[in-house]
């Protein structure tokens, strides 16, 4: 009994923690990141969303399993959000080498997601490696297939992360991808 | 010092798997066959062409004697593989192939979202809500089974993949 106590307090107080960490976690006003959307269209990260809060999840689609749970979250905060005015909702890849805009925009129709206001964001591999780095998201290849047709199929050790930046493009918190609780990222976001 | 490296454990694996999994109760509603293998609740999320894709179910296991699964196949992809979501407890996620293809006698085994999986690789088709994929699964006692498996969205399912 007092250990399942224990257990629950300590549970409890992790999710606390995670939620009350102080604001502005980092700041990307100073950085410039040229993308890409599953339009094809050129995206500025962050400042063609200076002005918006932005969720940002990352991905990458040869992942069906907790990259679904990602995306899907990503998806359920605009959806549950009252008023979402106009935050904005990115996903963005870390296997740029596959992740082409074709490819992102057909796994973002999967998901009833190739629509405003979400983003699918890919670019080229150097861009992407930088943009990893500067918000904190690590890969590494786990293991890869060699296939008949001479291609290799491979596999990533990925972050899993979800964050929350706000309208002067600041980092306000770093979430767990895709284990948080879709209304813990709702309060956090009422409170921008 | 190793109770509470174990609290620990046990509360960041809650934590984790908290909101990946169903309710324990779902495995209770399934009543084990007399013998041999029985599959339920099998589905496929949707994928495309060229991509990969999950499916998931619920392995039934009858029989006194662990079974093991030694061939994957299906139509509809290059190649099929039995995988299993890991966290290497770093913060980091990742995908690899399941070395535990077993299935113990008299329980379930479940393949669900955040956990193993059938994994269907370099799909030739794409695959939408609706449509019927076929897999095939060898065990070693078992023998040859031929699933018929829809490919359902994750919030289209009533046990979703968020039960909160
Ligand atoms: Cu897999």
């Amino acid at each position: 009994m007092n250990k399942s106590v224990l257990f629950f307090s300590l549970i409890l107080s992790s999710v606390l923690l995670s939620a009350c960490s102080s604001p502005a976690l980092d700041d990307y006003r100073d950085v410039r990141f040229e993308l890409i959307n599953q339009n094809g269209e050129a995206v500025v990260f962050p400042d063609d969303f200076r002005g918006s809060p932005l969720v940002v999840g990352f991905i990458y689609t040869h992942c069906p399993d907790i990259c679904s749970f990602i995306t899907a979250n990503v998806g359920k905060v605009y959806e549950e959000m009252d008023q979402p005015g106009d935050t904005q909702f990115l996903l963005v890849t870390f296997d740029p080498e596959r992740d082409t805009p074709t490819v992102l925009k057909e796994y973002a129709a999967a998901f009833d997601m190739d629509r405003p206001p979400f983003q699918f964001l890919t670019g080229d591999p150097e861009t992407i490696d930088s943009f990893m780095r500067r918000v904190s998201v690590r890969t590494q290849e786990s293991y890869s297939r060699d296939l008949e047709d001479g291609e290799r199929m491979y596999f990533l050790n990925h972050s899993d992360k979800i964050l929350l930046i706000d309208q002067n493009s600041r980092l306000i918190f770093d979430y767990g991808g895709s284990m948080t609780p879709v209304n813990i990222i709702l309060e956090d976001l009422n409170k921008l | 010092m190793k109770s509470s490296l174990s609290l620990l454990l046990f509360t960041l694996s809650f934590i984790l798997f908290a909101g990946c999994q169903n309710p324990p109760e779902e495995s209770a509603e399934l009543i084990l066959p007399e013998s041999g293998i029985a599959i339920e609740d099998a589905w496929a999320r949707p994928g495309r062409a060229n991509g990969v894709t999950a499916v998931y179910m619920h392995v039934l296991n009858g029989s006194a004697e662990t079974d093991t699964l030694v061939a994957i196949s299906s139509p509809v992809a290059g190649l099929v593989e039995l995988h299993e979501t890991f966290d290497r407890g770093d913060g980091m996620m990742g995908m690899r192939e399941s070395e535990e293809p077993f299935f113990p006698g008299e329980s379930v085994v479940s393949m669900r979202p955040g956990g193993l999986h059938i994994m269907l690789m370099q799909l030739r088709e794409a695959l939408q809500e609706g449509d019927e994929v076929e897999v095939t699964l060898e065990f070693s006692i078992a023998g040859e089974m031929t699933l018929s498996v829809p490919v359902q969205s994750p919030d289209s399912r009533t046990t979703g993949v968020h039960s909160h």
